[in-house]
């Protein structure tokens, strides 16, 4: 009791603590440091001063929270009538502790960006991104080796089986913008592709939640029959650049990372009301079709807000649009395999309450009855 | 008992703290082209033309359609670049201006006609005295041609002895080209969303813009929104303000409409057209005249908040400028957000 009151106290220092480097870190910064960490080595700008921040975090605080209250039910475990109200309490916090695990660890959230008339078969992330090569030599399927941004660092080189090359990375951006250099010369990103004509300008992470880093990398393919030289891949640079190895075609290209599924989602029609005059958004709406090979199933449905489409463990929601298209529908599409968890956690908890609670008043009725 | 709890324990712990990020491999169905409808209002242009050896044709990047790199025999490097811009308003004079105005006064300028594919254009010759570590060409040879309500750039530019050696093969060039336009998505060529474009693949908005978009070193540049694909962050001093760009069809819903959106942002009533009128100012811009608007009101959480906004109709569209924040930074910044305007290439 006395440890979970301690986990507790330091839990809503954590909340504070962390809500005050948001300001000054943005949300997913702080979100990997003070609450997805076991120790939070950090610091936090109070008044233009940097004070250090060693605090024990996330991980930490809820794994002590789980574990004491699972050692201490098996330990104390007496199933005697009058307990029972407490042991479901006590169960529903502990589905509530794991289930926010597992949403920590396999919740996903993407969108999916249509035009009219297009057919996806994936979908993208907002802040996380991908070293992405392709082999598209083969004739029958694509094959891509993404490379997750984390393991992009200055200097190191990755090796693959599925690849028969290594890539160096000379030099890793997080947040960049490009610019052109007229008539490319010494001061250009790369010696091969795009980047002949670029170069690359860094710039500090975002710190805003609704803004997100432009990383840029500057990498080199190492192997027999690899071209010699640098390529600069950026999220600014759309399409992927080609190159030869061997007889085999592959593309690199730096891109948000990608969550590919075993069908395709096609927008038919997308409605967009505003209120007249303004661009403040009245209604809008998409109208899909679902084809997936695997099945064979195809059909239509209409996603619109509060509406969304629930299909192979993800939901489709209308997220946004473009203002400048009509015809570009903006979906947000989220993976949560835990949903449940905190649903099944209060109802776990309200019922072992109330259980408790009838006890006690039967109990408390009867001690009367006999005074 | 109390010891298998305490394996169990740390075995939960390693578990998560090991996870690490690993390379993923999978396959996919071939990917095609995307199957979009034709957009009216984005066409793309696929230009050819015979090429001496030494040019190498570079990916096309948002404006320019077509590029090389042409290199010269003592290693040094030029370029050529192709643009169209269509609907546009300014004037040969107005553009030519645009030319001059990078040499300065030491502008040596001559002009003649020239055949470009099967039609006749004009050829301008610009060269100066630049600094070697200017960004400004020493040399630029401009064809120009208005065709089927476009005007064509074709620039050749680098260091005199670039320009000098791939003069004729530019001229060869220009009377052998030919420009096609083809149906939006069918380009093969790969794209480039160069300086200062966001990363943003929610909008098309950002390919129609201006590519080399003169902004002010001062000027942040953020990460888009679907709302506002340029967005910049200009500070003095401990205050900050958001200035955010966007183009809109026709009117963009009106200007009385939009004023009063944004006057409701900052909590100021809504005002009526006669009002309005005595409240902005004009300023003169390369694409015509825009409005100016200053208004201070307070933010969601009552902190005062000044919003400057400029209109400006050019074309079809309609431009919005407008700088969002806490008095200092717009102060400080509403000379430059105008000029920015006023030196803007629509």
């Amino acid at each position: 009791m006395r440890l979970t009151v301690v986990c507790l106290a330091l839990a809503m220092i954590l909340v504070f603590i962390g809500t005050l480097a948001q300001v000054d870190k943005g949300i997913f910064i702080v979100q990997k440091e003070f609450f997805q960490s076991f120790i939070v080595i950090s610091d936090l700008r109070v008044f233009n001063y940097r004070i250090p921040v060693i605090f024990p975090g996330g991980y930490l605080i809820g794994l002590v929270l789980l574990l004491n209250l699972f050692v201490s039910n098996v330990m104390r475990f007496d199933l005697q009538p009058k307990r029972i109200g407490l042991l479901i309490t006590h169960f529903g916090l502990l589905v509530l502790l794991v289930g926010q695990l597992l949403i920590d660890q396999f919740h996903t959230e993407s969108n999916m960006r249509l035009v009219e008339g297009q057919s996806l078969n994936y979908s993208e992330s907002y802040n996380r991104c991908e070293l992405a090569l392709v082999k598209i030599s083969d004739p029958q399927a694509d094959t891509v080796v993404s490379i997750p941004e984390s393991l992009l660092e200055k200097g190191s080189v990755i090796r693959n089986p599925h690849i028969p090359f290594q890539v160096k990375i000379h030099e890793y951006f997080p947040n960049s913008r490009i610019e052109n250099v007229s008539g490319g010369g010494e001061n250009t990103a790369s010696t091969l592709g795009a980047g002949r004509q670029l170069r690359v300008i860094p710039l500090p992470p975002e710190t805003k939640s609704d803004s997100r880093n432009a990383p840029s990398a500057i990498v080199e393919i190492i192997g027999d029959n690899a071209p010699s030289g640098t390529w600069l891949v950026s999220l600014f640079i759309e399409q992927p650049q080609e190159f030869n190895v061997g007889n085999e075609k592959w593309t690199i290209s730096l891109r948000p990372e990608r969550y590919y599924k075993p069908y395709f989602i096609t927008l038919i029609d997308f409605k967009h009301e505003k209120y007249p005059g303004t661009d403040i958004p009245k209604n809008f709406s998409s109208r899909v079709k679902i084809t997936n090979p695997q099945t064979g199933e195809e059909r239509e449905v209409l996603i619109y807000m509060n509406n969304p489409l629930r299909y192979g463990g993800e939901t489709y929601y209308q997220g946004s649009f473009d203002p400048n298209d009509d015809r570009v529908s903006i979906l947000q599409v989220v993976r949560n395999p835990a949903w449940a968890t905190p649903y099944i956690a209060c109802i776990l908890v309200g019922l072992g309450m109330t259980i408790h609670f009838i006890i006690n008043l039967g109990i408390f009725v009867n001690e009367q009855r006999k005074k | 008992m109390r010891n298998i709890l305490l394996i169990i324990s740390g075995l939960a712990v390693i578990a998560i703290g090991c996870k690490r990020e690993e390379v993923k491999v999978y396959q996919i169905p071939k990917e095609s082209a995307p199957q979009v409808m034709p957009h009216q209002t984005a066409p793309e242009w696929k230009v050819t033309g015979v090429t001496p050896a030494n040019w190498e044709q570079m990916p096309s990047t948002g404006m320019r359609v077509a590029q090389y790199i042409v290199k010269g025999k003592d290693g040094s490097q030029g370029e050529v670049v192709v643009m169209p811009m269509a609907g546009m308003k300014a004037s040969k004079e107005e553009i030519l201006a645009i030319w001059r105005q990078q040499f300065g006064q030491n502008v040596k300028e001559s002009s003649r006609k020239v055949k470009i594919g099967g039609d006749e254009g004009e050829l301008y010759d610009f060269s100066g005295n630049q600094p070697k570590d200017s960004n400004i060409p020493e040399r630029i040879l401009v064809a120009m041609l208005f065709k089927d309500n476009v005007n064509w750039f074709f620039r050749l530019s680098g260091n005199n002895t670039v320009v000098e050696e791939a003069q004729n093969d530019f001229i060869n060039y220009l009377n052998s080209v030919k420009l096609e336009q083809s149906a939006p998505g069918q380009s093969s060529e790969p794209k480039v969303n160069p300086h200062q474009m966001q990363p943003e693949r929610n909008t098309t908005q950002a390919e129609q813009m201006p590519v080399e978009l003169p902004v002010p070193e001062n000027w942040k540049q953020l990460a888009p929104t679907p709302m506002a694909p340029l967005r910049y962050e200009v500070t003095s001093g401990n205050s900050t303000a958001l200035i955010t760009i966007t183009r809109l069809d026709g009117d963009g819903g009106g200007l009385l409409p939009n004023i009063n959106r944004w006057r409701g942002q900052i909590k100021l009533a809504p005002i009526n057209q006669a009002d309005l009128d005595k409240q902005i100012t004009k300023i003169k811009t390369t694409a015509g005249e825009a409005i100016v608007v200053d208004f201070s009101g307070s933010n969601a959480s009552n902190e005062p908040t000044r919003i400057v906004g400029i209109i400006l109709p050019a074309g079809n569209h309609t431009w919005f400028f407008k700088m969002t924040g806490q008095d200092g930074a717009v102060n400080a910044h509403k000379d430059g957000l105008i000029k920015f305007v006023q030196s803007f290439k629509f």
